[in-house]
């Protein structure tokens, strides 16, 4: 990556006015050297004061620059969501990475290997931007936001369990295939990442949970979403050996979040 | 039997651990050359044509090799010993490539941004071959 | 564009270019012992502290630690001393290559973890790769260290 100026906002509305005009908000920058790209302006977004884990009464608040290893270390989220989220973040790469990857890189790439999309996603992760507002992880996903500034991701406590797996084939490479399933406010939310196509709900397989028993719910659940959803090759993995990761990282979600 | 189970410590074990220099990079003098390699981006080609001009005219750059200007001397990549014993299969740089990442040309210039910029001003024009029959 | 590096505590003001990486510019500033390997985050050779924490020097931009403190081996030389000793003991050192950047992770864990089970040592240490002596002569003198210096 090159990079032609470099500029440090003191403000997010100052920042918001360069990533309008075509800037690039930098995170951690952990993959700067991945890509050939040239960039005329990057935005650096860490006098912003975006670097927080908070607890409020029905929510958690991660501010956008809280690095991954804040997020493995915060004893807030190894308390919340069944610890969940800090397990998923120290799953990723080595030390050195996490502490510079941010939550809110993470996002903004829409990485497909992402392994916080996928746990974000079943925990039903609300994004803040500064200009847009308020909007659910997904539909960020799927939106063109692309110049607006991540400030926060929102997490209701009303989550009783929640899991993460995921398959690689060195502990510090990306996840071939990775699944995730929590219990928001009672109901079943089930994603896969790595597909290697960016994490997605498979919202036709837990339509099916009322009608199963619950001794079987993974194993059916598990089946129905390895075939609703879309699989693809890479370097990785083959979209045959992800469909079936799939039933076995899904079942495997299932059973933790419905004991 | 004195030396046998017995842990010898390395000698340079120290130097190393503190990153005392020791590698190439770590003893080039000042003002050493940059090389940077231009790759090919196919399996298997034939260059039907090179064009450095441009690249060998940017400032900074002193020195670009193609297979039209290097000796047409075959080498071995391997280096067990000497005599060497590996078959002496390959050319400094060739008309053809046969893998991606082949060498093409090589660039000196006096750093790497000169070196970098001059390899994005080589034009080649590669017959693409399918690669079998090996 | 012009910034303040804390390099083992000596504040030297750098020129440098917006794009540069933190290793470019340690290395240009004449410090020898940080190495680059993968350039892409994933080996932890080029590991340097920022503020105390391991990183990896070659995807972190210069411009970013501005005003930051960077420690490299030859600013914790007697834990390096010791760490280091305990590994050439233990036959973890072979090319050297990647030993700096380890040494840097070690000490940091020791300051960062209170007794680490080695469950937790390997979870710290796993983004510092060794490809050729191997991992089982680097726990042995991590184990010792640790065990020394408690």
């Amino acid at each position: 990556m090159k990079i032609k100026e470099y500029i440090k906002p003191v403000s997010i509305a100052e920042a918001y006015e360069l990533c309008s005009k075509g800037a690039v908000a930098i995170g951690g920058g952990a993959f700067l050297n991945l890509g050939e790209r040239v960039i005329d302006q990057a935005v650096d977004l860490s006098g912003l004061d975006l670097d927080y884990i908070q607890e409020r009464d029905s929510h958690i608040e991660i501010g956008a620059m809280a690095t991954l290893r804040e997020i493995e270390t915060s004893s807030i989220l190894k308390e919340n969501f069944d610890g969940v989220l800090s397990k998923t973040a120290a799953s990723i790469m080595g030390v050195q990475v996490r502490n510079i990857s941010t939550i809110g890189g993470s996002i903004y790439g829409k990485f497909g290997f992402s392994d916080i999309i996928t746990i974000l996603l079943a925990l039903d992760a609300k994004v803040e931007l500064y200009h847009a507002c308020c909007m659910d992880l997904e539909s960020y996903l799927n939106s063109d936001m692309d110049k607006d500034i991540i400030l926060k991701i929102i997490i209701k406590k009303n989550v009783s369990h929640a899991a993460f797996e995921s398959v690689r084939k060195t502990e510090t490479d990306f996840s071939i295939l990775n699944a995730a399933a929590a219990l928001v406010d009672g109901h079943l939310r089930l994603s896969i990442g790595a597909r290697p196509g960016k994490a997605k709900l498979a919202r036709g397989a837990i339509g099916f949970l009322d009608i199963v028993e619950a001794s079987e719910a993974g194993t059916t659940l598990a089946v129905l979403a390895s075939e609703e959803l879309q699989f693809g090759s890479d370097i990785r993995g083959s979209e045959e050996y992800r469909r079936n990761l799939c039933k076995t990282l899904v079942k495997k979600c299932v059973q933790e979040v419905l004991q | 039997m004195k030396e046998v189970n017995k842990s010898i410590p390395k000698k340079e074990g120290m130097g190393l651990s503190f990153g005392k220099p020791a590698y190439a990079d770590d003893l080039a003098p000042q003002n050493t050359l940059v090389v940077k390699i231009l790759r090919s981006p196919y399996a298997f080609a034939r260059i039907k044509n090179i064009d450095t001009e441009q690249a060998e005219k940017l400032a900074g750059v002193k020195c670009v090799l193609t297979h039209k200007n290097v000796p047409r001397n075959i080498v071995t990549r391997a280096g067990q010993g000497y005599p060497e014993p590996s078959p002496h299969d390959k050319f400094v740089l060739d008309e053809y490539v046969r893998y991606i990442g082949d060498e093409i040309a090589a660039i000196a210039a006096e750093d790497e941004a000169s070196a970098e910029a001059a390899l994005e001003l080589i034009k080649v024009e590669y017959e693409v071959g399918a690669c079998t029959g090996f | 564009m012009r910034i303040i590096l804390t390099i083992n505590n000596i504040n030297k003001e750098v020129e440098i270019m917006p794009g540069d990486v933190l290793y470019d510019v340690i290395k240009k500033s004449g410090v020898s012992s940080v190495k680059k390997s993968c350039g892409t985050a994933s080996c932890g050779v080029c590991t340097v502290l920022l503020d105390g924490k391991p990183i990896p020097s070659c995807s972190y931009l210069a411009a970013k630690a501005d005003g930051h403190n960077i420690t490299t081996i030859e600013g914790i030389q007697a834990e390096a001393d010791m760490v280091g000793g305990m590994m050439n003991e233990e036959g973890a050192i072979q090319c050297g290559f990647c030993t700096p950047g380890f040494l840097l992770t070690v000490i940091a864990m020791k300051r960062e973890l209170e007794n680490p089970t080695e469950e937790e040592m390997k979870n710290y240490l796993v983004g510092n790769l060794c490809r050729c002596s191997g991992y089982e002569g680097q726990l042995r003198a991590v184990k010792r260290y640790l065990e020394v210096s408690r």
